[in-house]
């Protein structure tokens, strides 16, 4: 079990985008992550969540694979193509990943909804050990 | 360079699990039972009902039992009592554990942070609670304080939608509490995994509790009322013996042997005794010898070293092993072994349910094959909606029927009547065998005959015979006289 981060530090706090068309999804990840340190911006779809990377570039990526506009998989190809893209870790979910050829995909984990936030939370401790 | 975190996300995928929603036991033998093994984790449940119906009590118990699994709870308030209040409403039940509050068991209020910060404050809240505390599950009382918090429909389903993703993020099962009756098209209900509703009526000056489950997704639970009492263990469900007899739709075997009733006259008579696993009904009126008779079939269950168990409402259990030796019985021996057990209840403010389910885990715990159940209407009394008499009867004996066990069930007949019996045609179909127990005139003698109204796979003589009782019990003489006819009253 995680601890409760400690208060904000005076360096920039890790960045990670949620990507969902789910927004009770995006919006609880948000709630439970800022408790734990990280600042979050959501998206409801690939193309949404390209926007926001044009913003500010995040430390890591959650996206759902299936989504109106741009799904999962082809956001993560799209980032893969961009500039610093290969190295942002990128975690991807789904409740259904056999209607998804995941093989091909270059994410860095795969998560099978539904995504306990324990589980999410050790996950992206792990993907971003040197940023808690 | 290979990636390390993409092979355990493969093999996450490989292992192509199926990722059932597991069930929460709630502690509670005959909730679980209604829930359909329990309820889906992580999901927020609506229990509601009118003041006084229990809700606290079921959900303190659901809590006190998770928190005694090993289980971190939390209570939170939304009405201004106090915790200390709380606790000490529910603190008399024997599933209280005082050691397990403060420990597994973690209390506070919301009421400040609802009232200050509205919906978005409580959330906050909430989410930092579950997040500090990571409770299994979590227990919102005075819940319809959301309501009166003045929202907006629209805030208020927003307020749902995100309170059952944040619970279920957290795998927090969650149980909302809410003085409220009946499924109504608000996001409370709507935008729940489940609804429970806690009721009571009154049955003449008798209080009937009950449970409905309106709904419960991931979860095939049974459906219509249950009842159910509060007493020193906490909330003790029953599921209507019917709907779970349906559920388990159990098909009677046959047999092709057959049992002695214990009067060997009487085997003689119709072709050997009954069929192993059938029931018997024993016809007749007030003293004229059913009971005596069922005690014979017990005895001789007794006597070939079999399990036998008399539920019984009238006669106490002292009043029938007198009954028994009286007519040379000894059955005394035999409940001081443990052979022979008596289920005695008075037919008063019983649950029918109640007592078919210590029947039955009775005949199961101890491998009972032969039951007496003296008498039927003490069963048809117990069952409060009269609309359920026939159904439970239905079940029971089918249940009887499906585990084997021999069964006789003495029915009474009006003591005083103009002709021969008439007998409700439906109870002909509950039972494999009747026989019929009259008084009957014979040179302006008093006498006892027995008769066969029904006897299922079994030649038999249909004619009458006089039936004896002495100091050795039953025993069936020749056929009774062609001038004999009925009394008018039993007498």
């Amino acid at each position: 079990m995680s601890d409760v981060a400690s208060p904000p530090r005076p360096e920039r706090q890790p960045l990670v985008l949620v990507v969902d068309d789910e927004v009770d999804i995006t919006d609880t990840y948000a709630m439970l992550l800022e408790l734990h340190g990280y600042r979050v911006s959501t998206a409801s779809h690939g193309v949404e969540a390209l926007a926001r990377m044009q913003q500010e570039w995040p430390d890591l990526l959650i996206s759902d694979c299936m989504m109106p506009v741009m799904n999962g998989l082809e956001l993560c190809a799209a980032v893969r193509a961009l500039p610093g893209g290969a190295q942002l870790p990128v975690i991807l979910c789904s409740g259904a990943p056999e209607r998804h050829d995941l093989s091909q995909s270059s994410h860095n984990l795969f998560l099978r909804k539904p995504v306990f936030f324990e589980r999410l939370l050790d996950e992206i401790q792990r993907l971003l050990p040197s940023q808690r | 360079m290979s990636d390390p975190l993409q092979s355990s996300a493969s093999a996450d995928i490989a292992s192509g699990r199926t990722h059932r929603i597991a069930l929460l036991g709630t502690g509670i033998a005959g909730f679980d039972e209604i829930l359909g093994g329990g309820l889906p984790a992580g999901s927020l449940y609506l229990i509601q009902g009118l003041a006084g119906s229990g809700k606290t009590t079921l959900a303190s118990q659901v809590a006190f039992m998770q928190a005694r699994a090993g289980r971190q709870v939390m209570l939170l308030t939304l009405i201004a009592e106090s915790h200390a209040k709380m606790l000490n409403h529910v603190s008399n039940f024997d599933f209280f554990d005082d050691s397990l509050v403060g420990h597994q068991i973690q209390m506070l209020s919301g009421y400040a942070s609802l009232s200050s910060g509205g919906l978005r404050g409580l959330l906050r809240l909430i989410s930092a609670e579950l997040n500090r505390h990571r409770p299994g599950m979590l227990v919102i009382d005075g819940f319809r304080s959301v309501r009166d918090s003045g929202p907006s429909d629209l805030n208020l389903s927003e307020f749902m939608h995100a309170l059952n993703s944040l619970v279920f993020t957290m795998n927090c099962t969650t149980l909302l509490l809410s003085p409220v009756e009946g499924n109504m098209p608000e996001s409370e209900n709507t935008l729940v995994d489940g609804v429970i509703e806690l009721s009571q009526y009154e049955s003449g000056m008798q209080l009937v509790r009950e449970i409905k489950v309106f709904k419960l997704r991931g979860a095939n639970h049974l459906l219509g009322k249950h009842v159910f009492e509060i007493n020193q263990s906490g909330v003790e469900i029953f599921p209507r013996f019917e709907a779970t007899a349906t559920r388990a739709g159990k098909v009677p075997g046959t047999s092709d042997r057959y049992v002695s009733v214990g009067i060997p006259s009487w085997d003689k008579c119709i072709g050997g005794g009954v069929v192993s696993g059938s029931l018997t009904c024993l016809l007749g009126s007030p003293g004229v010898g059913k009971t005596l008779m069922g005690l014979h079939f017990i005895e001789q269950g007794l006597k070939d070293d079999q399990q036998c168990l008399i539920v019984g409402f009238y006669e106490s259990p002292e009043r029938l092993l007198a009954k028994a030796r009286k007519a040379g019985m000894q059955l005394d021996d035999y409940l001081e072994s443990g052979a022979l057990q008596m289920l005695w209840q008075l037919p008063l403010e019983t649950l029918c349910d109640d007592l078919a389910k210590r029947m039955l885990d009775n005949i199961g715990r101890r491998g009972v094959t032969r039951l007496l159940i003296d008498g039927v209407d003490g069963l048809r009394s117990i069952v409060v909606q009269q609309q359920r008499v026939r159904p439970f009867l239905v079940a029971l004996t089918n249940e009887l029927r499906s585990r084997g066990v021999t069964t006789f069930i003495t029915e009474q007949l009006p003591y005083f009547r103009e002709s021969r019996p008439q007998v409700d045609p439906s109870s002909s179909q509950l039972y494999e065998n009747m026989m019929l127990l009259e008084y009957v005139a014979r040179n302006e003698v008093n006498r006892r005959q027995i008769s066969v109204m029904k006897l299922r796979e079994n030649g038999y003589d249909g004619a009458a015979r006089l039936m004896n009782i002495s100091d050795a019990g039953i025993e069936i003489d020749g056929l009774a006289a062609t001038a004999s006819t009925p009394l008018a009253d039993g007498c």
